[in-house]
């Protein structure tokens, strides 16, 4: 029995002990290479302590990321600037919240009340409004409520709730959520408790997904229902309505909150996408894959 | 009592993984008789009697009953070398050999009651079974045999954990349920002493073979075989 | 803090909807723990006991669905339930028996292996003696699962833990559906997405105590229950005749 314990305890020490040492192998690689990553995209002319500010760590919200726009401009922006571009994606409410907790150092969201409030409680410098785009009323191809027919955003949810015809919510305060529950707003309707109503609390994806399964409507951004399979089943049934403008702004977290936020890698980011490389490109964006651009921008 | 009858194994093979691990041409045992099963670690001991007892099955050959028209009838009681104790108490688990025997809950309480009394452990009727010793298992699991009327009873080396008086007490039980029950009764041993006290008759085992079989003074005394000399001559050292 | 107590007042608010979350999170987990186990246990039970050809293969199989990663289960049991899938006409997608079928799915290997595991701990030392002892082949199976008790009531939570927490396969099929489908963990998921951190956490919080007293409400029940009366069976097996007869 003793040895027997002996040998457990043998194994168990020597198990922890590749434990630890695979894992200051791992970290000590992966720091080495993102930092000669880093030195790279910095020309090789940085020190150590600098290449830490040599990163941008963008927020954004998972409709930006699904439609692929910052990885496509990602290279441009690095061999323009020298910083490194960090992205992360999230509801608009958490992509926000990770401003406030210092985990970001500029945003770009669209969801304009919270944006505000964000700016207005000092976490943000302030908003740079940039580009736009429409939503789309996406529906089955039968167009069940005759959405089609219809001129403006608001009228044609009210016709999907006259006709009592499925509507796929995305329910998770995002930026789109907000925008569709002022279109029920501004159509005189409450859908929260209709059973034709359907409160998916999910990304656009799955939301987009959840409506082409259930051959309901959904109120999407274009660019994620292009780039999803739920447009084999469902068809834009609505677009380019005023009333389905929406707005994509920039936000430079502020370093009175978070002192070591990395500004100058905020404003490097804003003044790039607002610039002509950036713009032209974005102009282009989706032109050759779809026909027609996702994004437009403002003031152009 | 059940008239007397005859196991006659006949072509008995065993092999695990192509290896051959019991191999006996011929070998008779009658009932009323005690039968010590000797030979060194590996002849096939352990074997021999799970295959009588039925818990695995024999590659070629077998069993054939002589004076027992209906051989099926035969009640058979096996305690492996290490009997496995039941997480209840001492009295359940003497009580499950007894389950349906036909007898009656008063019957089966006396039984037990009786035979935890011979082997010694009465004051552990309460206790749980995977409480127990490597000794007391022993008994306990002696207790499962001397509960039941047997016709053959088969135990492989029942006396292995237990101390020397434990011992000499388990070798004068096993011989007055042999005379009470009249049943064939095979043990598994390593002792010369207690081959000798418990058995009439010695079987002994090497390497799968029958090598000496016969009354147990003639075995002991003169071994026929090369094999059965050089296994007696380490027990006299 | 707050959130903590604003968490747990809604759920002990009658109609409200986190009471409504908490319940159907039980029903899923009960569904399908119950099911899991009446499919994985006599399963697991029937692997660790019986040698048979491809066995090894067998038990390979489930140590590798063991470690099935849940969004994969969930994709399965999504196309078959989707509109275009084979089942697609039940229109079972987005509902809880979807949600229950998926996580039968990704526990029922578990549950299976486990008991497997347990039985044949048991099974091979107990054989001998039970066969000895003229034990009949059901008797000693009941015996054997009898003894594997304590185990089995173990995989029974492992079953129960692992589909109350389970999250991917449960958004995928389940969609997350107010009032519907939404479960603790989708709730969980949702809410961290809108930023509302502390609120997730509460209700993590919740989900570990209600896991908490389950748990020790059937550990309880264990505990009173674990010693029924040895009923006495018989049927007619060969188990204390002689063996090795020839025919």
């Amino acid at each position: 029995m003793g040895t027997s314990k002996k040998l457990i305890a043998l194994i168990v020490a020597a198990l922890s002990a590749l434990l630890a040492f695979s894992l200051v192998a791992c970290g000590g690689g992966s720091s080495s290479s993102s930092a000669s990553s880093k030195s790279a995209s910095a020309s090789g002319s940085a020190s150590s302590a600098a290449s830490t500010q040599k990163v941008v760590r963008v927020s954004t919200t998972t409709s930006v990321n699904d439609s692929g726009l910052l990885p496509y401009l990602q290279p441009y922006f690095e061999k323009a600037t020298g910083y490194t571009m960090e992205v992360t994606s999230a509801g608009t409410g958490a992509a926000i919240k990770k401003g406030e907790t210092g985990d970001a150092d500029a945003l770009l969201v669209h969801a304009k009340a919270s944006e505000e409030e964000f700016v207005n409680a000092g976490y943000g410098v302030e908003r740079v409004p940039f580009m736009y785009n429409y939503f789309v009323i996406v529906g089955p191809a039968n167009d069940p409520a005759g959405v089609k027919n219809t001129k403006s955003a608001a009228e044609a949810f009210k016709a999907i709730a006259d006709s009592g015809s499925v509507f796929v919510s995305r329910g998770d305060d995002s930026g789109t959520n907000k925008k569709e529950l002022q279109i029920w707003e501004a159509a005189g309707i409450d859908p929260s408790q209709q059973s034709w109503y359907v409160n998916a609390g999910a990304g656009m994806g799955a939301t987009l997904t959840q409506a082409a399964e259930r051959q309901g409507y959904t109120l999407t951004d274009k660019g994620t229902f292009l780039s999803n399979d739920a447009k084999k089943s469902l068809n834009i049934q609505l677009a380019e309505s005023d009333d389905m403008k929406n707005t994509y702004t920039m936000i430079a977290v502020s370093p009175n909150k978070w002192p070591d936020t990395n500004i100058d890698g905020a404003n490097a980011f804003i003044k790039w996408m607002t610039g002509d490389e950036a713009s032209k490109l974005i102009a282009d964006y989706g032109v050759e894959q779809y026909g027609e651009p996702l994004f437009y921008l403002l003031n152009k | 009592m059940r008239p007397p009858f005859r196991l006659s194994i006949e072509k008995l093979k065993k092999t695990y993984a192509e290896r051959m691990v019991l191999d006996i041409d011929e070998l008779v045992l009658d009932s009323g008789h005690a039968y010590a099963l000797v030979g060194p670690n590996g002849s096939g001991k352990s074997t021999l009697l799970k295959i009588l007892a039925g818990a695995i099955d024999a590659s070629e050959g077998g069993v054939v009953v002589h004076g027992e028209s209906n051989p099926e009838e035969l009640r058979v009681g096996f305690m492996p070398q290490k009997s496995y104790s039941f997480g209840f108490s001492v009295f359940r688990n003497v009580a499950l050999a007894l389950e349906g025997s036909g007898l009656t809950r008063s019957e089966i309480g006396e039984r037990v009651t009786s035979a935890l009394d011979i082997v010694g452990i009465s004051d552990l009727a309460d206790a749980r079974g995977s409480s127990l010793s490597g000794g007391e298992a022993q008994r306990m699991a002696l207790a499962r045999i001397l509960v039941r009327d047997l016709d053959v009873a088969l135990l492989d080396e029942p006396t292995a954990s237990m101390d020397i008086t434990a011992t000499m007490l388990v070798e004068d039980v096993l011989t007055e349920y042999r005379e009470k029950t009249g049943c064939l009764l095979l043990v598994a041993t390593h002792a010369p002493s207690q081959a000798r006290r418990i058995a009439n008759s010695i079987v002994m085992l090497s390497e799968g073979k029958v090598v000496e079989c016969g009354d147990a003074q003639d075995v002991l005394l003169q071994p026929t075989s090369a094999q059965g000399r050089e296994f007696l001559s380490y027990w006299s050292v | 803090m707050n959130e903590l107590v604003q968490a747990f007042s809604l759920m002990l608010t009658p109609g409200s909807e986190l009471s409504q979350i908490v319940l159907l999170t039980l029903q899923m987990a009960a569904f399908s723990t119950v099911i899991s186990t009446a499919i994985g246990v006599p399963l697991g039970v029937c692997v660790g006991l019986y040698g048979f050809p491809g066995k090894r293969l067998i038990m390979r199989l489930l140590n590798t669905l063991m470690g099935l990663p849940p969004v994969l289960a969930g994709l399965v049991v999504f196309f078959i339930l989707s509109r275009s899938g084979p089942l697609g006409s039940l229109r079972l997608l987005y509902t809880l028996p979807a949600m229950v079928t998926a996580q039968v799915v990704l526990i029922t290997p578990i549950v299976c292996g486990l008991s497997a595991t347990a039985v044949s701990n048991v099974a091979p030392r107990m054989h001998e003696t039970a066969h000895g002892m003229g034990l009949s082949r059901g008797r000693e199976l009941f015996m054997l699962l009898y003894e594997c008790r304590s185990q089995l009531v173990s995989i029974l939570f492992v079953a129960f833990g692992r589909s109350i927490g389970e999250v991917g396969a449960v958004m995928l099929v389940g969609g997350n559906v107010q009032y519907k489908t939404r479960v603790m963990t989708t709730a969980i998921m949702l809410e961290t997405n809108m930023g509302h951190f502390e609120y997730a956490v509460a209700l993590g919080i919740v989900l570990l105590v209600i896991s908490f007293i389950i748990n020790s409400i059937a550990l309880s029940l264990q505990e009173r229950t674990m010693s029924p009366e040895t009923q006495m069976v018989w049927n007619h097996s060969r188990a204390g005749r002689l063996g090795g007869l020839r025919k």
